[in-house]
């Protein structure tokens, strides 16, 4: 019954996490560096070049930061005992899941049924976004539908 | 549903905090529980009771929940 992880095993999960955070700070790096070398360049078929090479730069630049952070954040917690099991509950706090598990299922509902009508709605001026909101509904009911039922198996 | 966690807390000069981490939640849990705006998992409320060295039914009022109570 006991499906919690040791603090041990939480520690390598971290540190796997880490891994995988580092190697995208450095892929995520030379890439920015290459651009600002202009050895490889975003599309430039576009009016708004600047805008976007800029935009792109920026995008790039707040997801190194948040990895960063990241990589930082469990870098501390993994050399402090205490840092990590606080990490660790909160990460696995069930009442935190709950909200997340019950938010998510209800923005889900909210979606399918608001995006419905306003799909059909949007149809009497485009078919591009008729077909697009009734793909997004139907991709959407489609998840739900097979996590309810791997759910179903799982709980029995 | 009510418990006696503040009571317990009180009795024993421990912080919201120092519960949560030793049961494996955060501070914002223990408050709920105590406000009863979450209602504890089993195993939650089984840890916290063992804390204290008691029963679940020690810590936690279940008088709501008996038989002919109104809900």
């Amino acid at each position: 019954m006991n499906t919690q992880m040791t603090m041990e095993q939480y520690r390598k999960k971290l540190k796997l996490e880490n891994l995988v955070i580092g190697a995208s700070i450095v892929i995520l790096f030379i890439v920015q560096v290459l651009a600002f070398c202009q050895v490889i360049q975003p599309p430039q078929d576009s009016r708004f070049v600047d805008y976007w090479n800029g935009f792109i730069a920026g995008s790039a630049m707040g997801v190194l930061l948040l990895l960063a952070i990241g990589f930082i954040r469990n870098l501390r917690a993994m050399r402090n005992q205490q840092e990590l099991q606080k990490w660790y509950n909160k990460n696995y706090d069930e009442r935190s899941r709950k909200i997340a598990t019950q938010g998510q299922a209800s923005g889900a509902r909210v979606f399918v049924l608001l995006m419905l009508p306003a799909s059909i709605i949007s149809g009497y001026f485009s078919v591009t976004v008729f077909i697009t909101g009734v793909a997004a509904v139907l991709a959407l009911s489609v998840c739900m539908a097979l996590g309810k039922l791997y759910y179903k198996r799982k709980l029995g | 549903m009510e418990t006696k966690i503040p009571a317990l807390r009180k009795e024993r000069k421990l912080s919201q905090e120092e519960l949560a981490l030793a049961v494996g939640v955060t501070r914002q849990t223990i408050t709920s529980i105590e406000s009863g705006r979450y209602i504890a998992s089993l195993p939650l409320a089984y840890k916290i009771a063992r804390y204290f060295g008691l029963t679940i039914e020690e810590v936690f009022d279940f008088s709501e929940y008996e038989e002919g109570a109104e809900r």
